[in-house]
């Protein structure tokens, strides 16, 4: 307040963090709009100016628009298993049950394993000839409803079941957190109403949360559409293009997944795509999450 | 507990009995998804003790010489395939990173959160915008940057890009930790004729630990864990670290097929996390969800 001194504190404190985030974060950042309108064909090579034309590619481009609905399909059928599976848990975690420490550290484990251990993991869970899955078909005689794991036509559900075991247990973590501010109070009051669960569920908890639910939904919508770790790993080394969702298509035309590719410009326009969609995305999840703020 | 307390008091068999037992199906479920989660996890383990046979056998068969083919594999993994050297790059970049990111985003945030100067919310803003960046944008440009400056395909190279992009988040964390803190203390020390500099080393540093540490922990395990950006910046086999050692292991796969071995290396990259998970599970869990809230 009066203390005039500390002014001068603020350059030196601030200037090393500005210096690094400005220069190996911002600089790239903002040079990638100028580098997603040339044509780059490797790092030794010339940059050509293009215009928007890896933009208009994109429209004619079907690899990126299967990829794309891949990203999309995950991000809203993996959200909503995530979603329902977080606020059960959490709500039935708030309970008094035993064992609610363990369970809690369980489910939230494996968002600390490293993304392309998991995706390994997955691989191993859907390899059909030696993995578990396709042993426990064949152990209980379903060997009929064996597929191909990680073959194009089942490659979304695979990848959606192993995205939701991995996250899960975050969001749950986050809605549990909400959860526990809600004072008592309320729940007494409603259970000397004779409410239901389910009642209390929805006209206490959920509306509760609420502000809580809407962060979740926008860190999950901002975090979906960048998963990459996960599915790389799992369908590493050679994904069919017919398996790619955006992000490993990204990388497939910067550097190449299996032979080497070098399509600089057009990978860092897709980028920019990928930068579009996470803000429109959560231009949209404000828009329909919108409420008038509830005095309790 | 309030719900127990109000429903026991209210008398009638059947809904002690229904009481009593409501929350079984729960149980059933937890129970399920716990156990598959243990599965998965036992399963590669008991894979890492298996002879390659053994793993294109039966899945669920137990091995048979799990002692003798764990130290094959393990073995294997630390010296054949530089799961040690991986290990040892793994820990220099992410102790670096970490030691750096928090080092420098403590006073940064400090200044923010504490101090009042022209452009203070221009500037927070300025940091806080990077959080929805994704890495995929700056590939390209990053290397590039990193060639003209001599250290892509450095670890220097990898240990500043991981300070730069994990500044946005840390510097949010911190701030939102600093303003939780009493400004009292701070008068009271200025009072005592405590330089500016003081008061933040020795008044607002030893408070702000807990949120230190809770920053320390959120970027060991993002920068533990990290694959795209080591993948870029990487290429020589001897400054690998461990998710590009494991990549690079299954891309061998197809031609050594030593499927064993790569369950043990994946063993190895899940070890330390899961260590400090371990001992550490509630602040992993606070620091990971955090900050992320508001």
């Amino acid at each position: 307040m009066g203390r005039r001194g500390r002014q001068r504190l603020v350059v030196p404190f601030i200037l090393p963090a500005f210096i690094l985030y400005s220069v190996f974060f911002v600089y790239p950042a903002i040079r990638a709009f100028w580098v997603s309108l040339h044509d780059w064909s490797g790092f030794g090579g010339n940059m050509v100016y293009i215009g928007l034309g890896n933009y208009s590619e994109m429209l004619k481009d079907t690899v990126f628009k299967e990829s794309l609905m891949r990203t999309l399909t995950i991000s809203l059928g993996g959200g909503i298993g995530i979603f329902a599976l977080a606020l059960f848990f959490a709500a039935i975690l708030q309970r008094d049950l035993r064992g609610k420490k363990f369970f809690r550290t369980l489910i939230f484990f494996p968002m600390i394993v490293p993304g392309v251990g998991l995706g390994l993991i997955w691989q191993f869970m859907y390899n059909n000839s030696w993995g578990p899955l396709s042993a426990l078909l064949k152990l209980v005689s379903l060997e009929s409803l064996d597929r191909v794991w990680l073959g194009p036509d089942y490659i979304i559900k695979s990848l959606a079941v192993a995205v939701i075991w991995t996250y899960v247990g975050y969001y749950m973590v986050m809605l549990m957190a909400g959860i526990d501010k809600i004072p008592p109070p309320y729940y007494e009051a409603a259970i000397l109403d004779g409410a239901s669960e389910w009642k209390m569920f929805f006209t206490i908890t959920l509306p509760m949360i609420w502000d809580v639910l809407v962060v979740a939904l926008i860190l999950w919508t901002i975090g979906s559409l960048k998963i990459f770790d996960l599915i790389a790993a799992t369908t590493f080394p050679a994904p069919a293009t017919s398996t790619y969702t955006l992000t490993i298509y990204i990388w497939a035309e910067a550097v190449g997944v299996y032979m080497p590719v070098f399509r600089l410009g057009y990978a860092t326009a897709l980028g920019v795509v990928l930068l579009l969609m996470v803000v429109v995305a959560v231009g949209i999840v404000r828009f329909v999450t919108r409420r008038e703020a509830i005095e309790y | 507990m309030t719900t127990r307390t109000i429903a026991s008091t209210q008398a009638g068999s059947t809904l002690d009995w229904r009481y009593r037992f409501r929350n079984v199906p729960y149980y059933a479920f937890l129970i399920l998804w716990s156990a598959i989660t243990i599965f998965i996890f036992l399963w590669l383990v008991e894979g890492s003790f298996k002879t390659n046979r053994e793993v294109f056998g039966s899945a669920f068969a137990l091995p048979a010489t799990p002692l003798e083919a764990a130290a094959a594999n393990y073995e294997k993994a630390w010296t054949v395939t530089h799961m040690g050297t991986y290990f040892s790059n793994s820990v220099v970049v992410t102790l670096a990173s970490v030691i750096v990111v928090v080092a420098i985003s403590a006073p940064a945030a400090y200044a923010l959160s504490r101090v009042q100067f022209p452009g203070n919310t221009i500037v927070t803003y300025y940091f806080i915008a990077g959080m929805g960046l994704p890495f995929q944008l700056i590939m390209v440009p990053l290397f590039v940057l990193l060639a003209r400056l001599h250290i892509a395909n450095t670890l220097q190279g990898l240990i500043l890009t991981y300070i730069g992009v994990s500044i946005p988040f840390t510097i949010l964390l911190l701030t939102g930790f600093f303003r939780t803190l009493p400004t009292e203390l701070e008068d009271a020390a200025a009072i005592d004729g405590c330089s500016e500099f003081g008061i933040f080393w020795r008044v607002m540093m030893p408070l702000a630990g807990p949120g230190l540490f809770t920053a320390a922990i959120f970027n060991f395990v993002s920068m533990w864990n990290e694959f795209l950006l080591a993948m870029l910046i990487i290429s020589n086999d001897k400054l690998r670290t461990l998710p590009l050692g494991i990549m690079s292991l299954r891309y061998s796969m197809q031609y050594t097929a030593d499927w064993s071995g790569l369950f043990a290396a994946v063993v190895i990259a899940i070890i330390p996390s899961f260590l400090v998970y371990l001992a550490l599970s509630e602040r992993v869990m606070s620091g990971l969800t955090l900050g992320m809230g508001k």
